[in-house]
């Protein structure tokens, strides 16, 4: 396979386990000022 | 494949039980809390980082990948392995920011510096990247050890890399950072003792350093012993163009965070010091020590050239350093050498288990999903982030098959587009988490049109790595900077209360002038920066520090900041020279050696100033820490 391409989706994989660290951060986010709102 | 006698097994066994059960020795240590599981409880000598420094970034790759940046281009390949050169100016500005920041990982930092969701979003994202960063890098160096483990015993790939890492996860999961920081002193003193030796003696095994010298320059290879042998401006194999664009990243990288994918492991070591001045001589010398050991292997594998020339196939000479120590040594010393291939793989592999483990416990699982979960527990979730990072680089590591083509991908693409924005979010205080989220994401897609799109449909031939870098920092800016400056500043008393305990070097003018307005620093402080101090006059290097004059960034932060780098390339070049008796070799190491005698007379006492205030008022700071991360404080990056 061309060695740029390799080079890029293998970017690409860590860039995923960083979307999904996002996504639970937005999660958190959202949990707590839900609870907020609820006191 | 290699034979060995029963005395290379006595020693080898010898080495690895002294190293695994050094580890093993602090477990209860470990266990008493979230701090002693991942940095040791804050309360470490500045040699125990600087060795784990030197023993983390001292792996089973890194003698094929330094072997093979020298046998392909000889001393100039120096510059290739001068990234560790970011510890020369990050010793002295964002290890000493870092540190007083007091946060466990990058990604805590995120929220200490930036405010909002925006920081919030930022923690996740980079924990993210980390948990599954170092899974790749344990993958990736359990590979290089499964290589070494077929050279020697002919073992089939996979028991290389997982057998090691099993003993290593061992002591990794019961004694936490203790383990590794103190394993990583044991192993590091192993490591160091086989380097000297095997470059000895390969040097030896050509007839000695002026042999050397001489069959290089009969075999017309001259040109190998010059560190400057350029290729031109831009052409060749090895243009000036390049080697700039290497200096800038490690030097200049010095000032920022995470511009060097070795930061995010240091960033362990920086927290675990016991003061601000234990920091930055830990990140120092651990550095200094990397780039003089570079020094030793450049000189060996020179040696291993004159032996072995014309081979074609980098897979087969990046083995050169463990060919001349399997090849070259006596019968006992052989088990010696592998006991210390087992160190330098143990040091990195524990390094990087306990700090993926840190990104998913206290990032990821603390942060959001039980914020008030207690010690034990933390504890425990540590273990069990350890074993699944254990299983996860089991899987990554079968996956790969050429260790250069991985490292290029880790060390280069991904830190070009979001090298500039590191340095400006330690430096530049309208730098937003907008504009930092905006730089990770752009970073992806630029990759993808300047690595592979581009080139792929004939736009433009696939570029040098220096044209690259530029590239992408310059696509990134044109999306980062207009992400900031269109998006609101960070909230001013988020700002004010980061800028009140980190001090950050750099354009922070409006912060601190309403620090002083509401009167929570003193004007004086500032005066100290341009190095005019209260009195209207002061000595040329100033060695008597008051604690809120230490605070400030004065004339001797730069003669540190501006000596460091210099010295350390006198020490890799100097050594490297040395060893083969060339002209300048002892003058650079001299250099080096006075340089660094000049920098510790200069900024030492400003140093134990700052240490001695900042510890004072640690204890509050580490107390609001854990309110934060608990959601139970205003401004910890849970509101804006």
């Amino acid at each position: 396979m061309d060695e740029g391409l390799v080079t890029v989706i293998g970017m690409s994989i860590a860039y995923a386990a960083s979307f999904l660290g996002m996504a639970l951060a937005w999660y958190g986010w959202k949990k707590r000022h839900g609870e907020e709102e609820e006191d | 494949m290699i034979r060995f006698t029963p005395l290379d097994w006595f020693w080898a066994g010898a080495f690895l039980l002294l190293m695994v059960g050094g580890g093993f020795f602090f477990y209860r240590l470990a266990r008493r809390s979230e701090s002693d599981f991942f940095l040791a409880g804050r309360r470490l000598p500045w040699w125990l980082p600087a060795s784990s420094v030197f023993s983390t970034h001292t792996a089973t790759d890194t003698p094929m990948w330094v072997t093979g940046v020298i046998y392909a281009h000889g001393f100039r390949g120096l510059w290739y392995t001068f990234f560790s050169a970011w510890t020369a100016i990050g010793a002295f500005v964002s290890a000493r920011i870092f540190r007083r920041s007091l946060a466990y990982s990058q990604a805590e930092w995120q929220i200490m510096r930036f405010g909002g969701l925006g920081a919030e979003l930022l923690r996740g994202w980079m924990a993210g990247w980390q948990v599954f960063m170092n899974m790749f890098i344990l993958g990736w160096v359990g590979m290089a050890m499964g290589k070494v483990g077929a050279l020697v015993f002919g073992w089939p790939v996979w028991v290389g890399l997982v057998v090691p890492t099993l003993i290593t996860a061992a002591y990794t999961l019961v004694a936490g950072y203790w383990g590794v920081v103190m394993g990583d002193f044991l192993q590091g003193i192993v490591a160091i003792f086989a380097i000297l030796v095997v470059s000895l003696v390969g040097i030896a095994a050509v007839g000695g350093p002026g042999e050397l010298a001489g069959s290089l320059v009969e075999m017309g290879e001259a040109w190998r012993m010059d560190p400057f042998a350029f290729t031109g401006l831009f052409g060749g194999d090895f243009p000036a163009a390049w080697f700039l664009t290497m200096l800038v990243i490690a030097v200049v990288g010095g000032f920022g965070m995470g511009t060097s994918i070795d930061w995010y492991p240091e960033a362990q070591r920086i927290q675990s010091a016991g003061s601000v001045r234990d920091a930055s001589y830990g990140i120092w010398a651990g550095g200094a020590v990397t780039l003089i050991r570079n020094g030793f292997w450049a000189a060996s594998i020179l040696a291993f050239f004159v032996l072995a020339p014309g081979i074609a196939d980098a897979a087969d000479y990046e083995l050169g350093w463990f060919r001349l120590g399997f090849e070259l040594l006596p019968a006992g010393l052989v088990g010696v050498f592998f006991a210390a291939i087992l160190a330098i793989h143990l040091s990195t592999i524990s390094s990087h288990l306990n700090l993926g483990a840190l990104y998913f416990t206290r990032d990821l699982f603390q942060r959001y999903i039980r914020p008030r979960a207690d010690e034990r527990t933390l504890v425990w979730v540590g273990r069990l982030a350890t074993a699944v990072l254990l299983l996860g680089s089991f899987f990554y590591g079968m996956m790969m098959q050429e260790i250069t083509q991985w490292l290029i991908f880790a060390l280069w693409l991904m830190m070009a587009g979001i090298w500039l924005p590191n340095i400006l979010q330690v430096v530049w205080w309208r730098f937003n988490a907008w504009g930092y989220l905006s730089a990770w994401m752009a970073n992806l897609g630029v990759a993808w049109l300047v690595v592979w799109v581009l080139p792929a449909f004939g736009v433009f031939p696939p570029l040098p790595d220096y044209l690259q870098f530029w590239l992408l920092m310059g696509l990134g800016a044109v999306i980062f900077l207009p992400a900031t400056l269109l998006t609101a500043p960070e909230d001013m008393d988020h700002l004010i209360r980061y800028y009140l305990q980190t001090r950050p070097l750099g354009w922070w003018g409006p912060v601190h002038r309403e620090a002083v307005r509401r009167g929570l620093i003193q004007q004086d402080t500032a005066c100290g920066v341009r190095g005019v101090g209260v009195a209207g006059s002061r000595p040329l290097i100033k060695r008597t520090w008051t604690a809120a004059e230490a605070e400030a960034w004065t004339r001797e932060d730069w003669v540190a900041i501006i000596l460091s780098p210099l010295v350390m390339a006198c020490f890799m070049i100097g050594v490297a020279s040395l060893l083969l008796l060339r002209p300048g070799g002892i003058l650079l190491t001299l250099s080096a050696v006075v340089g660094t005698g000049v920098i510790y007379w200069v900024i030492d006492p400003k140093l134990r100033a700052v240490s001695a205030e900042y510890e004072e008022r640690q204890a509050r700071y580490l107390e609001e820490l854990e309110r934060a991360v608990r959601w139970e404080r205003e401004g910890g990056g849970s509101h804006g």
